[in-house]
């Protein structure tokens, strides 16, 4: 984990938790940004003893009637950058 | 009543420990991580103190969590100072993952000796990542007490 933040030096600091599998986890609260003001998305990530991220984004919080982007799975480190490329775009460091 | 679910109308409390809260004082995803090898999330049932209606304002649903705090100092459960209790809508949280992920969570009440209000979150298990990440995401601010009450209540650890 500790390697791949520093990798993604683009990005603000995120929380840092320990699941309770002992898995680290690191959490970004996205800015919301929508027409609704539905609320804060996240993107959350669970690093695995593999060396793969499985991880969770979402655009906002569930609303009914309301449109939201979602993106969640498990992949390899370059992968998983590509596949919340949208959400790192609203919090990384310009 | 054991085993059943809980009506959508009512709400449950989550123990979110300090190494599962941010630095805005709101639980993490990984608050809502099922522990390996078990099947449910456990948290307690507000209404079961008959106190938890939120349509009775926020001081009856604090005075529940009063009594889950009381419930688990009893327990030997020690609560930490910058640990928080997440309140979750049964109705919400589930119509949340059944909308977003097409799948169904049960909140049933699974009382145990010492905790008649102990229930649970089931239907997810240590994997599902973006079930606790969905879950967290109904939280705003407003759904979170301090695990420690304002006059200082604490739980004692284990002697």
């Amino acid at each position: 984990m500790a390697r791949f933040l520093l990798e993604q030096e683009q990005l603000p600091d995120p929380e840092v938790a320990v699941s309770p599998n002992a898995l680290a986890q690191v959490e970004w609260t996205l800015p919301d940004t929508s027409d609704s003001q539905a609320g804060n998305g996240l993107l959350a990530m669970e690093f695995l003893c593999g060396g793969t991220i499985r991880f969770a984004a979402l655009s906002s919080p569930y609303r009914q009637g309301t449109d939201r982007l979602t993106a969640h799975g498990t992949l390899p480190t370059a992968e998983t950058m590509d596949a919340v490329r949208t959400f790192t775009a609203r919090i990384a460091r310009t | 009543m054991k085993n059943e679910p809980l009506p959508d109308r009512d709400h449950v409390a989550r123990y979110c420990k300090p190494s599962a809260v941010d630095g805005r004082g709101l639980p993490t995803a990984s608050a809502f991580t099922v522990r390996a090898g078990e099947n449910y999330l456990s948290v307690n049932w507000l209404e079961h103190f008959g106190v938890g209606d939120r349509s009775g304002g926020m001081g009856k649903i604090d005075l529940a969590v009063d009594q889950v705090r009381a419930t688990l100092h009893s327990k030997g459960f020690q609560l930490r100072p910058n640990g928080r209790f997440a309140l979750l809508s049964v109705g919400g949280v589930k119509a949340a993952i059944r909308r977003v992920l097409g799948r169904s969570l049960h909140i049933n009440h699974l009382p145990v000796s010492g905790d008649p209000s102990h229930a649970g979150i089931l239907g997810y298990g240590e994997e599902d990542f973006t079930v606790a990440a969905e879950i967290r995401a109904t939280l705003g601010a407003e759904d979170v007490r301090n695990a420690v009450s304002a006059d200082g209540f604490t739980a004692p650890g284990p002697s």
